[in-house]
């Protein structure tokens, strides 16, 4: 597709918002302290995370809200209705997962529930009366991976393969009834592969955990062609490694590149400018407690050390995950 | 919400606390429950190993002579095992008479945590934890500490 029909388009949809879309917890829940889990059996667990995308920022940079009105309408940027500019998303994700590890074969199912709020001022805030939100609560992308470790008889590295589905919802709606943005929607619309690998092992009483993952859209299905950027993590995490030890402090770092998306869908402002991806750090303190009898529960706050976002858009200062997992 | 999410894993963590090391009670590989309270009276040595950990492996024919002789109860926790039938088999070519547990992280935790592996603890008649101890065990390291020579 040409810029130009691309722009073309654009004129003819709802004035364009922008959202982090590279944003979001991309905590490794693999390993949640215990460790990788590598012993034969099986594991439900519930994860809960919180992101209130709430500060804007342009590259490097923190801006108020009339500086990112401002950024949003000068230059060739300039709109005659005023271009958007978001105020807040909410996210509220709790994810209930399955997993069964074999010897060497492992598999697992993540099933997202998503709750977002979003606010927005969709000709931006000179316009009050464009003002708009959207309140929704649909099941998100089902997720299933698989893990070989059989690598070495410690099963200490293994390849991480998986699949993104689109069964999340993709038509949610604002309050007045017009589109919510492509990249708001519980669902992508997309089906994306996930590649990668993960190591673990210990230096002393610390034991560590790498992981790399790449995930790719391989067939958008959206009816606006929004395909997501392709994303790539780098987890590295330590804690405390005591076999059987009841509560362990734990610290991840969480390196993550996402491109900006694309198609019609995709997130621009007026002249065509991608807001979506960037280049994130964050740096994760956590705890998990055995509770006994396979039960544990985990909590991390992910505090970003490093934000350098694709034009203007929406990061959150904290991001909130809690879970439980049972093993059995 | 933060503070929340903490307080919560911290009061599941100090209830969970309420099954401390001394009131402890397994299941064997035999699918029979072993309790510290059914052994009052002789001394009791519970013993973490992997077939896989040449220290625990270099102690079993000591414990199990001393299993035999009625000095002391061992009670073998086996860890960090594949499939259940690999213990099963290495305890039978062993000729190891002890029951022998099928433990997992969480039956450590309930110890307080282990070290490294071999890690045993043992308990007097009366019951009480009197000394742990990580690396391999000898007869007589542990006839001394049953005799009050030296600790574990």
């Amino acid at each position: 597709m040409n810029r130009k029909y691309l722009l073309a388009l654009a004129l003819a949809i709802p004035a364009k918002a922008f959202a982090c879309a590279a944003c979001g917890c991309m905590l490794s829940k693999d390993w949640i302290g215990q460790e990788v889990k590598t012993q034969p059996g099986y594991a439900i667990s519930l994860s809960y995370d919180f992101i209130n995308q709430n500060q804007f920022r342009q590259g490097k940079s923190n801006l108020s809200l009339s500086g990112a009105n401002t950024i949003q309408n000068t230059g060739t940027n300039t709109n005659p209705a005023g271009n958007e500019v978001e105020l807040q998303t909410a996210t509220r994700i709790t994810t209930l997962g399955f997993d069964y590890t074999g010897e060497t074969w492992g598999v697992g199912v993540q099933m997202p529930f998503v709750d977002r709020y979003h606010t927005t001022f969709q000709n931006g805030p000179a316009n009050p009366a464009s003002y708009n939100y959207s309140n929704s609560t649909d099941m998100g992308d089902l997720r299933i991976v698989g893990k070989y470790t059989g690598f070495s008889i410690e099963r200490t590295s293994g390849l991480i393969f998986g699949i993104k589905l689109p069964t999340g919802a993709d038509n949610v709606t604002f309050a007045n009834g017009t589109a919510l943005d492509a990249a708001l929607q519980p669902g992508t619309g997309s089906t994306d592969i996930i590649l990668g690998a993960f190591g673990m092992g210990q230096i002393g009483k610390l034991g560590w955990f790498a992981q790399g993952l790449a995930q790719h859209t391989l067939v958008s299905n959206h009816a606006l062609y929004y395909t997501p950027g392709d994303a790539y993590s780098l987890n590295l995490g330590i804690h405390y490694a005591k076999f059987g030890q009841k509560v362990t402090p734990l610290l991840q770092a969480n390196i993550i590149h996402r491109q900006s998306d694309s198609g019609i869908g995709a997130s621009y402002v007026f002249n065509g400018s991608p807001l979506s991806g960037g280049n994130l750090a964050y740096l994760a303190p956590g705890v998990s407690v055995r509770l006994g009898e396979g039960l544990s529960a985990y909590g991390y706050v992910q505090i970003p050390v490093y934000q350098d976002v694709t034009g203007v858009q929406l990061v959150a200062n904290r991001i909130l995950s809690v879970g439980l997992r049972y093993a059995y | 919400m933060i503070r929340f999410a903490l307080s919560l894993i911290l009061a599941l963590s100090v209830a969970s606390h309420a099954c401390a090391a001394g009131n402890w009670s397994l299941m064997d590989s035999a699918g029979k429950s072993v309790s510290l309270s059914d052994f009052r009276g002789k001394w009791v040595l519970v013993n973490f190993w992997a077939t896989w950990c040449p220290g625990c492996l270099s102690e079993i024919p000591d414990l199990e002579r001393l299993h035999r002789d009625g000095k002391l109860t061992v009670i073998g926790v086996a860890v960090s095992y594949k499939k259940r039938d690999e213990v099963l088999d290495f305890t039978k070519k062993q000729g190891i008479t002890y029951p022998v547990v099928l433990g997992n992280e969480d039956t450590a935790s309930r110890f307080g945590g282990l070290e490294g592996l071999p890690s045993s603890f043992l308990y007097s008649p009366q019951g009480e934890l009197v000394g742990r101890h990580e690396g391999p065990l000898s007869g007589d390291d542990l006839a001394a500490a049953i005799r009050g020579d030296h600790p574990l």
